[in-house]
């Protein structure tokens, strides 16, 4: 197992825990519908009450575990073979660059902008046509030539928004937002 | 039996018109079209095509989702053999072998076997399909609530269990799965659960917007994510299958057929773990074990074979229990949900014709394989050059509308990118989505069938124990869980080791 997982297991371990105590307070304080005589073992909270305590047991479980591995692993290997390990998990800062790109064009573009006012096809060409564009770049070793890489973002990204856009309205009967 | 024929018969005959086969044909070859791009699962095409698929009739939307899904998991093996990079995570076990002939010049050959496979265990599987669903459907008509609660958790343990590197890891996503299947108002007594006065929430999350950001939006992110690598097309010979490779290695197909199925039967395990179970096994077995790796044709058959005959495998549980057998298969099952049929005992009793309608589905879909992969290969690898700045955008966009299509309400557009968002960033660390949307599926079974054998019981929690199938699944759950905590393991190993002492220790002593 990677080093870094390691210590994320110990971080993932505590958030499990802390969230199954709140799914667990949650439930337990949860009603239990006494005004309609339910049984106490059927009450609305009795399967997330379970599922709580189910978070917090293999949360334990994790975080102990990440606890022991840690340890073995400090006693083990020497601070600077632990930071060679560390620097070798370090992700890729170009991947990284990447990905943080297009989550937030899909999130401003799904998340931020869709069914505000601006027409569908118009802002899903130019998602498309900013995806295109920004990340092509990072994508291709060697990288696209501008001017084509422009052309074909230019010519694409209209026709694909405005295609989905037609089988969505016209044959699926969907109002676009 | 006959009544079966003449229902396979009558569902085959439905199907004999332009409309039904050209569907049938494009979803298939827009399967294999899909399963050749890697980083585009079989999951992730049913899912994008359930939303595309909303508003055709029930049998015809099915039948492209069956198609799309069959092919897809076949259209895997092309890119696994020419490029080493498995179109979908089914079709790993095909690059071992099938990479290797193609580095020897037997790319052709190696399409051709990987074809023969597929379309041999999706056959098998077929036949499987048809003999085993009314018979577990039958036998399920006599389970009770207890029995689908300890059926709906098996299948979350289970997959936690196989499909996750970790299991702990695999039964926290499901059991969050499960967590967020409570959300809303629950269906005994419409009471609602952590929806904190928000409309939206009460109403509980849709499947579909789920699914779509588990294996969509992350699926996006995941590609973007990752080094690219760029495609080269080699050159390969003819791919037409020999005969000689199907009736050297028969044996093989059927064991290989056997335990695709099986694999596909167990609750939420998979089409890749029925590749590497039959590869494993077919190495273990065969006489060459030490060509396996090297270009071995059993190998690849073996994996091939394997991976598609899960397929139908999987559909069985999903039709006679409302169980899926994998992660596509639950998009498939609340895609029926979608359209009006409802999977478990009950279909063969009321809606027996549905279960053959999905056997012929699956035969055109073989059909279909048979055709594009014998004559389609050339455009086929063109298609895998698309830039993924240029697909995963597009992919994106359908997800958006796909979420948005169900309701219009830009609520579900959010769940699709909280959702999405979630699922990677719990990829990243080691958290499978498989048995997250496992939970999501049987959420609602887990909680009805717990409350309502409760109730019966008047809150005595025995009967979940002592009824006969219940005390089995049960004992599978904890055996499950047991033996993969090694704290819990090593007391379980203790006590065996000192009760065998304790017996024969005493015999010992005494003799």
């Amino acid at each position: 197992m990677k080093a870094g997982h390691l210590s994320a297991d110990r971080v993932g371990g505590l958030v499990w825990l802390i969230f199954g105590a709140a799914v667990a307070y949650g439930s337990w304080s949860m009603d239990r519908l006494a005004e309609l005589h339910v049984h106490p073992a059927t009450v609305p909270g009795l399967v997330p009450g379970l599922l709580g305590a189910g978070f917090m047991i293999l949360g334990a479980i994790l975080l102990v575990r990440g606890e022991r591995k840690a340890a073995a692993e400090a006693s083990f290997l020497p601070a600077a073979e632990r930071d060679a390990l560390a620097i070798a998990d370090a992700p890729d800062e170009l991947a990284w660059r990447r990905l943080l790109l297009s989550w937030a064009l899909c999130v401003t573009y799904g998340g931020l902008l869709l069914g505000h006012g601006i027409p569908y096809w118009i802002l899903t060409a130019a998602f498309l046509f900013a995806h295109m564009m920004l990340l092509d770049e990072t994508d291709r070793v060697p990288a696209r030539p501008a001017m084509k890489r422009l052309i074909l973002a230019a010519i694409l990204a209209p026709a694909v928004a405005i295609a989905v856009a037609q089988l969505f309205e016209r044959v699926f009967l969907v109002r676009l937002p | 039996m006959m009544e079966g024929l003449v229902l396979f018969a009558n569902g085959v005959a439905g199907y004999l018109n332009p409309t039904s086969l050209g569907l049938a044909f494009g979803a298939t070859l827009l399967g294999i079209v899909a399963g050749c791009m890697p980083g585009l699962s079989a999951t992730l095409v049913i899912t994008l095509l359930t939303t595309l698929t909303l508003k055709m009739q029930p049998t015809q939307a099915i039948l492209v989702l069956v198609c799309a899904y069959n092919g897809a998991i076949y259209g895997g093996s092309r890119t696994a053999i020419l490029l080493n990079i498995p179109g979908t995570a089914a079709n790993a076990a095909a690059c071992l072998d099938g990479h290797a002939l193609a580095r020897q010049g037997q790319a052709g050959r190696a399409m051709g076997i990987s074809t023969t496979g597929s379309v041999l265990g999706t056959l098998f599987g077929l036949i499987c399909l048809a003999t085993f669903t009314p018979l577990l459907a039958e036998i399920a008509l006599s389970f009770g609530a207890f029995e689908f609660f300890w059926l709906a958790l098996l299948g979350v343990v289970m997959s936690g269990n196989v499909v996750a590197a970790d299991p702990i890891k695999g039964w926290l996503a499901g059991l969050l799965g499960l967590f967020v299947a409570c959300i809303g108002q629950e269906g005994m007594y419409a009471y609602e659960r952590f929806s904190f006065g928000n409309p939206d929430l009460a109403g509980g999350f849709q499947l579909i917007p789920v699914l779509v950001g588990a294996f969509g939006f992350s699926e996006v992110l995941m590609v973007m994510s990752e080094k690219s690598a760029r495609a080269k097309i080699m050159e390969f010979g003819s791919a037409l299958p020999r005969i000689m490779d199907v009736l050297r290695y028969w044996r093989t197909i059927i064991r290989s057929g056997v335990i695709g199925v099986w694999v596909g039967i167990l609750p939420g395990v998979g089409e890749d773990m029925a590749a590497w179970s039959s590869y494993a096994t077919a190495r273990r077995l065969s006489k060459e074990p030490d060509k396996y790796g090297k270009g071995s044709i059993e190998g690849l058959m073996a994996a091939e074979t394997g991976d598609n005959a899960s397929v139908p495998g999987g559909i069985i549980p999903a039709l006679a229990l409302a169980i899926p057998g994998s992660a596509p298969c639950a998009v498939l099952l609340a895609a029926m949900i979608i359209h009006g049929v409802q999977p478990g005992p009950m279909l063969m009793v009321e809606n027996a014709q549905f279960v053959y309608d999905v056997v012929a589905m699956v035969l055109f879909s073989t059909l279909g394989i048979l055709f594009f992969g014998l004559f389609f290969i050339r455009p086929l690898i063109k298609l895998t050059q698309i830039p993924r700045s240029i697909m995963m955008p597009v992919i994106f966009v359908l997800c958006v509308i796909g979420s948005y299509a169900l309701s219009s309400r830009l609520f579900d557009v959010y769940t699709m990118l909280g959702f999405g968002t979630l699922v990677f960033i719990g990829r990243k660390f080691g958290y499978p989505a498989a048995p997250f949307v496992l939970g999501i599926v049987l959420g609602d079974i887990l909680d009805k069938n717990l409350r309502r054998g409760l109730t019966l019981t008047d809150g005595d929690v025995l009967p979940f124990f002592t009824r006969p199938i219940s005390a089995i699944l049960a004992a599978l759950v904890l055996w499950t869980f047991v033996t993969n905590v090694p704290a819990l393991n090593a007391i379980l190993v203790r006590g065996w080791t000192a009760l065998l002492d304790r017996i024969f220790g005493r015999t010992r002593k005494s003799a």
